[in-house]
């Protein structure tokens, strides 16, 4: 028989990985806008973010109420503490997906026929939104190896942001007509760079919840793991 | 977990209560002015490992123990240690506070007197100095003819506190002090436990989680007579490395 304790757990961690969901939704709809500029999709990503901030604020309290009126320990007491910074970096990546939607609506307006998308756009964009759902997808599995593997992929990310902003640079002397469009291209880039990078913080959570290991800023310290 | 520096220490100590074994081989070093705090559910021996401590259990008939039982690291069950003497240096506190129908003053007095000390104002020096260190010196000052049995049960338990400080103990072995209390008597108990670490080495069974974790040091937890999992307390209730003490902690036992 479940505990009313565990009950009243499992409720609180649903409801994190519900707001993770939520969020996974926002990113890969602000994705496939940016990309079609499907400006119906992009409304839709900017009209969510009011559920997400509100979803902020409730499990904030929740998270808040439950520490004090629980006192949950050990991997209980890491669930809690590291959700309160997850829920913080998922806000803010509701945040960078309404962002790159504005991004595609005005794109839209001012570049229609997408001259300023390039091949790399898309992969940055696809590469930030894979590590960003399979953080989320290890902290549903508890999966220690899957939220590693997102760590790695971020230089990835960071490699392509800098190869995006190198291009832009380059086609705008050529082109200074369309150079806002192309500042946007290079400014989404920006976008997926910091989802990719608050990705990661999660995944560095998920490691402290299954680990009690903090692998912040490279700190991979376990000797029997990092060796 | 064998340690030199350690004020009080068992090796592979067993007990058995006729012959169900209540401690299996249990290794564990408390170390000098460090607050000790036993966890683990009810029957799992930690009044049992508490009791080896000051030899309290071999007055208990059918009890049988062996392994070592080190104060500042001289066996205490040696044949020329003398038990009395053991439990001068190792006070016991108990939870249901145990004043004799006396006098306050006489409640401390009394194992003085036992020692030979028969002078007022000798007596008197040390019922203070202890009811201060009980931290109850200014709630009793002017009422020290009164009955004990007057006092409210978290000053008893602090009167049997000052008691035990009398004879200058240098362990203070504490059995479940606050669960009879309320939560303003438990916090000041808790206090006192922290200021008396200056001074002396204490073990401390609780039965409450978060008094362990606020006042101790390092944490034991036992489990069916076997110590599970020994360590720094802010470690032990963070990120514990036995599955055993992971479900205890987080409350998912059984
Ligand atoms: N005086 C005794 N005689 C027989 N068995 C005892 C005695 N005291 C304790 N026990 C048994 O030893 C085990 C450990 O008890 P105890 O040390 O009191 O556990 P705890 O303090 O952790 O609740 C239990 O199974 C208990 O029933
Ligand atoms: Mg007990």
């Amino acid at each position: 028989m479940e505990s009313y304790l565990e009950t009243r757990y499992e409720t609180i961690k649903s409801s994190v990985h519900g707001m993770a969901d939520k969020v996974v939704e926002a990113v890969l709809a602000a994705e496939k806008s940016f990309e079609t500029r499907d400006v119906v999709a992009a409304q839709g990503v900017v009209d969510s973010d009011v559920v997400i901030n509100e979803t902020e604020r409730r499990l904030d309290k929740e998270l808040f109420a439950f520490e004090a009126l629980t006192a949950p320990h050990a991997s209980d007491l890491r669930f809690i503490v590291a959700s309160v910074r997850i829920v913080k970096d998922l806000e803010r990546i509701g945040d960078h997906a309404v962002n790159i939607a504005e991004m595609a609506i005005r794109a839209n307006e001012i570049d229609s026929d997408k001259k300023s998308i390039t091949p790399l756009t898309a992969q940055i964009a696809k590469a930030a939104t894979s590590m960003f759902t399979q953080a989320v997808a290890a902290f549903h599995n508890n999966d220690y190896d899957a939220a590693m593997a997102v760590l790695v992929l971020d230089s990835h990310v960071d490699a392509l942001c800098i190869q995006i902003e190198k291009e832009i640079i380059a086609k705008v002397s050529g082109a200074p007509e369309a150079a806002e469009a192309l500042l946007i291209t290079l400014l989404a880039g920006r976008e997926w760079e910091r989802i990719a990078d608050l990705a990661t913080n999660i995944a560095e959570e998920i490691v402290f919840i299954l680990k009690s290991w903090d692998i912040k800023h490279n700190h991979y310290e376990n000797p029997e793991e990092f060796a | 977990m064998n340690n030199e520096s350690a004020k009080i220490e068992t090796r592979d100590l067993n007990l058995f209560y006729g012959t169900t074994q209540a401690l299996k081989s249990v290794s564990l070093s408390v170390q000098e002015r460090e607050v000790t705090a036993l966890i683990g559910p009810s029957g799992c021996g930690k009044s049992t490992w508490l009791r080896c401590l000051n030899r309290m259990n071999e007055m208990i008939p059918g009890v049988s123990i062996n392994g070592g039982v080190l104060l500042d690291g001289v066996d205490i069950y040696g044949k020329s240690v003398d038990a009395v003497e053991v439990r001068k240096r190792i006070g016991m506190i108990f939870q249901k506070s145990n004043p004799f129908p006396q006098s306050i003053f006489e409640n401390i007095a009394y194992g003085m007197r036992l020692q030979g000390i028969n002078k007022h104002a000798d007596l008197h020096v040390i019922v203070e100095r202890s009811l201060r260190r009980a931290a109850l010196w200014d709630e009793v000052k002017d009422v020290l003819k009164k009955s004990a049995l007057a006092l409210s049960g978290g000053q008893q338990q602090r009167l049997c506190i000052a008691r035990a400080l009398a004879v200058e103990p240098s362990v203070l072995l504490m059995d479940e002090p606050a669960s009879a209390l309320d939560p303003l008597s438990t916090s000041k108990i808790e206090d006192l436990i922290c200021e008396l670490k200056e001074s002396c080495t204490i073990v401390i069974v609780t039965h409450n989680m978060q008094q362990a974790a606020r006042v101790s040091d390092k944490t034991a937890f036992f489990f069916e007579g076997e110590l599970i999992e020994f360590g720094a307390t802010d470690i032990l209730f963070t990120a514990p490395t036995k599955r055993k003490t992971e479900d205890y902690i987080t409350g998912r036992f059984g």
